[in-house]
């Protein structure tokens, strides 16, 4: 605890009066008052800093506890705060990494012929090419086929016109039948 | 800051709050518990919340809207904030023999100084904050805060002196 003379106190003891002192000066003020060496001249001012002295002193006791305690509380809350950032951010950071360090990042982009990858630009071309005549030879049959299946189809309904006019005929007889 | 670590370090705040409103509200303990609740009330309805990192910083905003209250409160209805404060003077003997013991104390000086004076000093002498931080809770300037400051501590001055020599 540093002490103060007498002319250093009036010193300080003016610049207070004055708010002009810091808060380091107030302190040294406070203890100057609180020790047993007060000069004469000073000693009125003796009641008024014994009693800020008194009442801070009574503030930090209540707020002592709450230093110890909770400085520790809001720390612990920073660093649950920061442990559940970082997590996400590591997480972030391995996807990232993973992505970029994957050798076979291009499989979306290959082309699988016959459970085959093809990663050759005209070989790809060709083989769709000889796909695509595969495919043309089949519809061509198919269509072969139909027009022949339409022809039996039209012949089958010239067969059966006879039959239709002969039916005509029955209905025609079986209404006069019953006007008569 | 989240209404969990608010909570918790309000109710560890709120005692030296309350010890501090009871300095200079003398309605009893009630109206100063009523005027530090009042406080958080309002700083949690506020946006500065969020700005809001540490415990002093939490202090110096209830302090903040504490010492506003109280000087809009005392400047509109100051019997209603403070039913027993009386402004005593030397001219009258009745009152000034009445008042004696309470004149004693630094605390009955302190009462009879303008609101913004009392409260610079309390800020300053007793809860020992820095000027820049006084201007901040009392809504002025630096400046005004030293002319405060040094107007109540020489009325403080002028008052020791005079019971000094009688």
């Amino acid at each position: 605890m540093e002490t103060i003379d007498r002319k250093r106190a009036g010193d300080l003891l003016e610049r207070y009066f004055e708010a002009q002192t810091t808060l380091q000066e107030e302190q040294l003020l406070r203890e100057y008052f609180s020790g047993a060496n007060i000069a004469p001249e000073h000693a009125v001012y003796t009641q008024m800093f014994c009693a800020f002295a008194e009442e801070r002193e009574m503030l930090n006791l209540t707020t002592r506890n709450f230093s110890a305690e909770d400085k520790f509380t809001i720390n612990s809350n920073s660093k649950k705060f920061h442990f559940r950032w970082m997590s996400i951010a590591v997480a972030a950071a391995l996807a990232i990494f993973a992505f970029l360090m994957m050798p076979e990042r291009g499989d979306s982009l290959k082309l699988i012929i016959d459970g085959v990858n093809v990663k050759n630009r005209e070989l790809a071309l060709s083989k769709a090419d000889i796909h695509m005549e595969q495919l043309n030879s089949m519809l061509g049959r198919f269509r072969d086929g139909s027009t022949k299946q339409i022809d039996n189809m039209n012949k089958m309904g010239d067969a059966l016109s006879s039959f239709k006019s002969f039916n005509k005929i029955l209905t025609q007889t079986t209404v006069s039948d019953r006007l008569e | 800051m989240t209404s969990q670590e608010f909570n918790i370090l309000v109710g560890k705040l709120r005692p030296r709050l309350i010890h501090f409103a009871n300095g200079f509200v003398k309605g009893g303990a009630a109206t100063a518990e009523d005027m530090v609740q009042e406080a958080v009330i309002k700083l949690w309805r506020s946006n500065e919340l969020q700005e809001i990192r540490n415990p002093e910083a939490l202090t110096v905003q209830i302090l903040k809207n504490v010492c506003l209250d109280y000087i809009k409160l005392k400047k509109n209805n100051m019997e209603a904030l403070n039913p027993n404060f009386r402004v005593y003077t030397e001219n009258d003997p009745s009152v000034a023999l009445e008042s004696k013991d309470e004149m004693c104390n630094i605390n009955g000086y302190l009462a009879q100084l303008p609101e913004d004076q009392m409260l610079a000093i309390r800020l300053r002498d007793i809860m020992g904050y820095e000027m820049e931080e006084i201007a901040h809770i009392l809504g002025t300037t630096e400046g005004n805060v030293r002319t405060l400051l040094s107007r109540a501590r020489q009325r403080l001055r002028e008052k020791l002196m005079s019971k000094w020599k009688q």
